[in-house]
């Protein structure tokens, strides 16, 4: 074939694809409701968790309770802890069968539903039967859980419907038509219209932009936000003191206020605003830290620590995860530090005695935190921040020499070239293991804190040679430090800097210049908008639109500390405002996806789930992972908030109140 | 072995482009993309042996290599068209899906075509276009 052939062929395939593609996004549109069977009003009954009763209407029959009819529906809404949802059906679209993955693929996590049609028969699993079932993935749904649910409403085998039924997806438009609370899981669940973000990105920047400092924790109160103006009960919110059956009887009670009264209403208010300012931010710490605290038992372990969160069962000592420990004890030391109240105080005072008296062991010379033969590096710098945040406290003096000697521990653990061994062999008496950027960054983070105790001058040295090895770029290629470690990265740059103070060791501006590179980048690569408005200012970690907690904390804790280097390098606040603004939309996705949410009715304890965050924001289950690296990342920008307040130090205005 | 007398500079420029398609095929199946599907990888296979065989010929200037040449264009250039007309039915399903304003963007979407196209579909057909005007000199 000729030149000119191959350019007609070309031409052709071109063009072949091209209407292939329009024909496709075509087919596969969500439009509004069609002729095929899209359309109407689900009304479910949920309690417990769990849908007691649903009824299909073929039309709108009002928003009021009377919808109900005066049937099994309505006896059942009137139950004591049972709430009424109309999910109203406002679009539908075709979904592709060519194999099970595709087909799962064929929905957008968190905003679709799925209608079986089957021999005449119809099922639906509408976006609240998805998310309380944990059917949703961070792509799509999961096909094969779905096709199980439908066949058993269907009557008939998952794989006789795979093959013989018709499907669609379909989106709604939620409302709460009624909640009868219970006695004690009140938590209003606003509908779709009152939820932030349902118009869209409405995320104020204002707290990113030169106005950081009104901000100010304590400060006056921001007004509510527009779209949350419904009136809140005043019964107890997601703070309330534990009662659920998955909270310790003997765990120190939260440090919430109590159920009614004008602390808990002017809670209450506050709760309903989703701007992350730092009033309402304090109010998120406290309640990731009575999660922590209900989650802690009278051994001083956390229940779950491994990170799966969803049981409440306390965790196998032999296999207890001190690593996990000694982080959610730091954040609760922390939080500590912010709201100054005696429960969080003797809750982390208690996870830190614990760590001290099963974990805390000799490593040669020093001590490290170790369950056998083989010390980690991350443990033993985990266990000193923690231990360096108790020791911050005036009564925490039994904490600071646990401090002094981790320190001296990963400091005895750096090598030559300023990284660190990632674990001790105890057996053998030296340091084994590779070099991790993320133990490098870890390591040199503790050290940073450190030596805000222990005012050694080799603590600061050693993690300002770890910072500058990991800001190398070697070969002129991109830095040692991977895009994962910036949050611990940035955070120890920023510590590093902040206790130099301009004095020896200097950092430079290399790692400065790094973490705002990338927090910038992170501002501009911001992919959107998201098929789902709540998913706005989310992190993902792989395709699809699901945000995962983790990462979005990570990413604002390394924005965060970038942000204090850039102002505290002269830089003005305007200018950092895109990052600034990508931040508070970050923070702005953490509190929507604090539990219980905006859906308590689907979770089987609400009050037990409150305060603590899922993996993703499709995820009814709360994790100490994922708490913990939320409550760090709002900690992080409280203390941002109160540097800029008062600029004397990012500790000594907290620590004056004890 | 029968050498071919003509100069060799368009063979050791084809032979080089050949090999450099070779490992771009390689290093996308087999170290970029994240999923393992048999497949795909042994098309990829396929495609990779034929065109480092092709660069072999064109380098030695061995009878065989139009063929094996002409053999891998053809491999490369069925493989890339469903390549790129997976792909970019992929991003157009991802954006369906989504619906209006979500999912993957024109910049992206033509990012992606822009770097698969070149190898894909643009270079076996200039590998063919050059055979074919090759058999007409010779």
């Amino acid at each position: 074939m000729s030149a000119a052939g191959w350019g007609r062929a070309l031409a052709a395939y071109v063009v072949a694809l091209g209407l292939a593609d329009l024909g496709l996004a075509a087919w596969l549109r969500l439009g509004g409701p069609s002729g095929a069977g899209d359309g109407g009003d689900v009304l479910s009954v949920w309690r417990d968790g769990r849908r007691v009763a649903r009824r299909v209407e073929a039309s709108a029959a009002g928003g009021s309770l009377g919808a109900l009819g005066s049937g099994a529906l309505a006896a059942e809404g009137a139950v004591p802890g049972t709430t009424v949802v109309r999910e109203r059906i406002v679009g539908g679209g075709r979904v592709l069968t060519l194999g099970r993955r595709l087909f799962g693929f064929s929905f957008v996590a968190g905003r679709d539903g799925l209608r079986a049609a089957l021999d005449g028969a119809v099922a639906l699993l509408t976006p609240d039967d998805l998310l309380a079932a944990g059917l949703y993935r961070r792509v799509g749904i999961d096909p094969d859980g779905a096709l199980e649910r439908l066949a058993g409403e269907l009557g008939c085998t998952a794989d006789r419907l795979w093959t013989d039924g018709r499907f669609r997806r379909f989106a709604v438009a939620r409302e709460v038509l009624s909640s009868v609370h219970a006695a004690s899981p009140a938590v209003r669940a606003p509908a779709d219209g009152e939820r932030p973000g349902a118009a869209g990105d409405t995320t104020p920047t204002v707290v990113g932009d030169v106005n950081w400092v009104a901000a100010k924790p304590g400060g006056p109160a921001p007004p509510a936000a527009p779209a949350r103006s419904a009136p809140v009960p005043a019964a107890p919110g997601p703070s309330a003191p534990a009662s659920g059956p998955s909270a310790p009887a003997s765990g120190p009670s939260a440090p919430a206020p109590a159920g009614s009264g004008p602390a808990a209403e002017a809670d209450a208010r506050l709760a309903a605003d989703m701007r992350p300012t730092g009033p309402r931010l304090a109010l998120a710490v406290r309640q990731a830290s009575a999660f922590l605290m209900r989650r802690l038992g009278e051994d001083g372990r956390f229940a779950a620590a491994e990170g799966d969160g969803g049981s409440g069962e306390p965790a196998a000592p032999a296999g207890y995860d001190w690593t996990s420990h000694a982080a959610a004890t730091a954040l609760l030391a922390e939080a500590d530090g912010v709201l100054d109240e005696l429960p969080v105080r003797i809750a982390a005072q208690r996870a830190g005695l614990a760590m001290r008296a099963a974990a805390f062991v000799r490593c040669g010379g020093e001590a490290c935190i170790a369950g056998g033969d083989r010390a980690e590096t991350r443990a033993a710098a985990e266990a000193a921040l923690a231990f360096g945040a108790l020791g911050a406290a005036r009564v925490g003096a039994s904490f600071r020499e646990p401090a002094r000697e981790l320190a001296a521990f990963l400091r005895g653990q750096q090598r030559a070239d300023g990284g660190f061994w990632s674990a001790y062999d105890r057996a053998r008496g030296a340091p084994d293991g590779d070099e991790r950027a993320d133990v490098d960054a870890l390591a040199a983070l503790a050290l940073a804190r450190a030596h805000r105790l222990t005012r050694a001058p080799a603590d600061l040295a050693a993690a300002a040679r770890a910072l500058g090895r990991l800001a190398r770029r070697p070969g002129g290629l991109g830095a040692r430090a991977p895009l994962a470690v910036d949050p611990l990265f940035c955070a120890a740059a920023d510590e590093v800097e902040s206790q130099a103070s301009g004095a020896p060791p200097a950092l430079g501006a290399t790692a400065r210049e790094l973490c705002l590179e990338r927090a910038a980048a992170a501002a501009a690569l911001e992919i959107g908008p998201a098929p789902v408005a709540e998913f706005a200012g989310g992190e993902r970690c792989t395709v699809g639109w699901m945000p995962d907690v983790a990462a979005t904390a990570a990413r604002a804790s390394a924005s965060t500390a970038a942000l204090a280097m850039g102002l505290r390098a002269g830089q003005s606040a305007r200018s950092l405002t895109p990052v600034g603004a990508r931040v508070t939309r970050a923070l702005a996705l953490l509190l929507r996806a604090q539990l219980p949410g905006a859906r308590p009715y689907l979770q089987r304890d609400p009050a037990g789930a409150a305060g603590g965050f899922p993996a993703t924001a499709a995820r009814t289950e709360p994790r100490i992972d994922a708490t913990v690296a939320a409550g760090a990342a709002m900690l992080g920008y409280l203390e941002l908030l109160e540097s800029r307040a008062q600029p004397t130090g990012p500790a000594g205005g907290r620590r004056a109140r004890k | 072995m029968t050498r071919d007398p003509r100069p060799p500079g368009m063979e050791r420029l084809l032979a080089a482009g050949n090999l450099v398609v070779a490992v771009v095929i390689k290093l996308a199946v087999f170290r970029a993309w994240p999923v393992r599907v048999l497949a795909l990888e042994i098309a990829a296979g396929v495609v990779a042996a034929l065109l480092v065989g092709s660069a072999v010929g064109l380098l030695l200037r061995v009878r065989w290599a139009p063929a094996v040449t002409r053999a891998a264009a053809v491999a490369l250039l069925a493989v890339g068209s469903v390549v790129t007309a997976a792909l970019t039915l992929g991003m157009t399903f991802a954006r369906a899906v989504a619906g209006a304003g979500a999912g993957p963007g024109a910049l992206l979407h033509g990012l992606a075509l822009a770097l698969v196209v070149p190898y894909a579909i643009g270079y076996p057909i200039a590998l063919l276009v050059w055979l074919k005007a090759r058999g007409r000199v010779g």
